[in-house]
């Protein structure tokens, strides 16, 4: 039977907007569930998707992608990859998957409320089709995961991670839970979108699979490019959307959900890729630094995107360049001297070479970041492994829920910069919060009823809610003896430090 | 390295390296006449990208492949993309705005 | 007295720390209680001669040795940084 092409039907049926008899229009689309912005129907059905699809060509494709996703995972199962692949490696696909996939199974949700508040018919066809997506990548994550949980319990953390209160876990889900699932479609939308997948999610699904093809892993690599192919499509929904509520007079509203979701979805990625790419990819398959990726793909391709759209670049610009190269470089210090509180094995990724190469992507390293490493380096060659952990907690951001850090390093560097991390604090009804940045603290500034009642792990310490005891903590966070991140290579990379010194003295 | 500023006008795919990143090249090159098409090679994905406007046509692709190719044969392949996307009948179009 | 927690910042280190202090602990006491948890673990160690002062976050004044946390009225999970001045 001869079928129409959609392009031939698709207006017809897009059109599924009606006049409600039995309830009220308010009633069936609440402004705060579906538009506060006082946005016309008609308007909203202006909505015309950039990136249209039907269901049954959907199908078609998206059988398509799994074949070829889990064909390559079959055909490559016997290689024993994961077993002969280096800490570093593993390092990455724990930090990978243990909590992306289920964040992504969740947001099949976010895409539902869309499709079911959402007042523009074209905008709930793609978020139908952004849900089953989300579904697929929770899945698909979920089961690549599952297939290394023979050879390391880790990856029980695929599943497990989101139910605890871990504090990496605790930090991504405020910062989903602020973007996506708490807000009216519109404006989730935006920032999910928009903000968040266009701005972001090519550089861990693109860019670190260029890295996983060097890499010679081949199923990670087509897994992550085949998740990607979805987000093309359905992170389209919120051009419409920015384009509808500027000629809507909406311009300011959407610069702001912009702005928030950009940097809230930023300091994520900045540890997340930013580890992964800078320290846990292997030196000889590093395709670009995370500063590099950051350029091709937000940089320049995203910032685009902005301004033609008509918003302007966010208003700390600047700021978010300079912290391009610099907050993942102290988290990373964080993340391996407080590895006891992870749930898969750290890595430190500063052996001589890896250090050239830091220094070579961002000039200043070593005075800065490097001086911290110096004395941890010093202990570990010196066998002083227990000064390897800071007895004192850090302090935690209370927007992002990562470490508030800055530029280590003593005095004034040859870089010009000087040490300079800065705690950017409020006193709020009585309570002092403390934040990372400057665009953390004004996102709190904003709203702050939909921000005060959180609590930072080091708040839920101090407040008593973390049981006592040496346990008591690492309980809290649902981490088991055995669950506790210990260093991924026993202390063994610090072997090319002594090579030098093996060399002066023969 | 480019800034938001300096990038120009360039859209257009990324595509996951392959015989389909391939064709979709070859076939932009064949609609592009007289206008310079660049590519980036990346490890596992090829930015293909043109001045203000690049389409890629199905049938053009799909002549290339010796097959039919679809528009989820595209999808399929297309992680990413540079500028802002319009699906047509014929093809997807690659606009600067 | 009492137990306080304040967010320090040793010079040199990459980020903030949190630590329990007594309000009668002097800036002085302050200083070294945080110079022996973090000199020697992210921080190389000073100089037996180094002296080392307490500011509060975004001032370049150093506060006097022998002010009390109590005296110096610091707020719970106030912000200070220990800095070497000479």
């Amino acid at each position: 039977m001869a079928l129409l092409d959609m392009h031939e039907w698709y207006d017809l049926t897009r059109d599924t907007n009606w006049t409600p008899a039995y309830v009220a229009e308010e009633e069936l689309f609440p402004p705060e569930f579906s538009d506060p912005f006082g946005i016309s129907v008609e308007q909203w059905e202006t909505f015309d998707e950039p990136y249209k699809v039907c269901y049954r060509d959907y199908v078609e494709t998206q059988r398509d992608k799994d074949i070829g996703a889990y064909s390559v995972k079959s055909a490559l199962a016997r290689a024993d990859f994961f077993k002969n692949a280096s800490p570093h490696w593993k390092a990455l696909l724990a930090l990978h998957f243990s909590p992306i996939g289920f964040a992504e199974f969740h947001s099949a949700s976010a895409f539902a409320r869309m499709t079911r508040f959402s007042r523009a018919p074209g905008m709930r066809n793609m978020a139908t089709f952004g849900t089953l997506d989300e579904m697929r990548h929770g899945q698909i994550q979920m089961y690549f995961a599952y297939e290394f949980i023979k050879h390391d319990r880790v990856f029980d953390w695929a599943h497990k991670s989101s139910k605890t209160e871990n504090w990496i876990i605790i930090s991504l889900r405020h910062a989903l839970d602020d973007i996506e699932h708490t807000r009216d479609a519109i404006s989730a939308a935006i920032m999910t979108n928009f903000a968040f997948e266009q701005g972001f999610t090519n550089l861990q699904f693109i860019g670190l699979s260029a890295d996983a093809a060097k890499a010679g892993d081949h199923t990670f690599a087509t897994m992550l490019q085949s998740i990607q192919t979805d987000e093309a499509r359905h992170a389209q929904i919120g051009t419409p959307l920015i384009s509808i509520m500027i000629e809507n007079g909406r311009k300011a509203e959407a610069q702001q959900l912009v702005d928030i979701g950009f940097w809230r979805i930023w300091k994520q990625f900045s540890a997340l890729s930013g580890i992964s790419m800078d320290y846990y990819t292997p030196l000889e398959f590093r395709e670009h630094s995370l500063k590099e990726f950051m350029h091709e793909w937000v940089v320049d391709q995203f910032a685009r995107n902005i301004k033609a759209l008509g918003l302007d670049l966010p208003w700390y610009w600047d700021y978010f360049l300079h912290d391009i190269e610099t907050f993942h470089h102290s988290q990373q210090i964080g993340v391996y001297v407080y590895r006891a509180t992870e749930w898969w094995r750290p890595i430190a990724c500063v052996s001589p070479a890896e250090r050239d190469w830091l220094e070579e992507k961002y000039p200043g390293w070593n005075d800065t970041y490097g001086k911290c490493w110096d004395v941890v380096i010093d202990n570990i060659r010196q066998g002083r492994f227990e000064k390897t952990v800071p007895e004192v907690p850090p302090l935690i951001c209370n927007m992002c829920g990562l470490e508030v850090t800055g530029i280590a390093g003593v005095g004034r560097q040859a870089n010009g910069r000087r040490w300079n991390a800065t705690d950017f604090h409020l006193d709020h009804e009585g309570r002092r919060y403390h934040f990372c940045s400057e665009p953390c603290k004004w996102v709190f500034e904003l709203e702050p009823a939909r921000y005060q009642g959180h609590r930072s792990i080091i708040d839920r310490v101090l407040d008593g809610t973390v049981p006592p005891g040496p346990d008591g903590f690492y309980e809290y966070m649902g981490q088991s003896f055995e669950e506790r991140g210990v260093c991924g290579y026993d202390y063994q990379w610090i072997d090319g430090y002594d090579a030098p010194r093996a060399a002066a003295a023969e | 390295m480019t800034t938001a500023d300096d990038a120009g006008n360039l859209v257009g795919p990324v595509m996951r390296a392959g015989e389909i990143a391939d064709a979709v090249l070859e076939a932009i090159q064949e609609e592009s006449e007289g206008r310079e098409v660049i590519t980036e090679a990346h490890a596992s994905y090829v930015r293909i990208k043109v001045a203000d406007e690049c389409f890629v046509r199905f049938e053009t692709v799909g002549d290339v492949l010796g097959r039919t190719v679809t528009r989820g044969d595209i999808e399929a392949n297309m992680p990413s993309f540079a500028g802002f996307i319009r699906t047509e009948p014929d093809g997807i179009r690659f606009v600067a705005r | 007295m009492a137990d306080i927690p304040l967010a320090v910042l040793l010079e040199g280190d990459y980020g903030y720390k949190v630590q329990v202090f007594d309000t009668g602990d002097t800036m002085a006491a302050l200083a070294g209680k945080v110079v022996e948890q973090v000199a020697g673990v992210l921080v190389a160690p000073f100089p037996p001669d180094a002296i080392l002062k307490v500011r509060l976050q975004g001032s370049d004044e150093a506060l006097p040795d022998g002010l009390t946390i109590a005296d110096a009225g610091f707020v719970e999970m106030e912000s200070v940084e220990i800095y070497r001045a000479g």
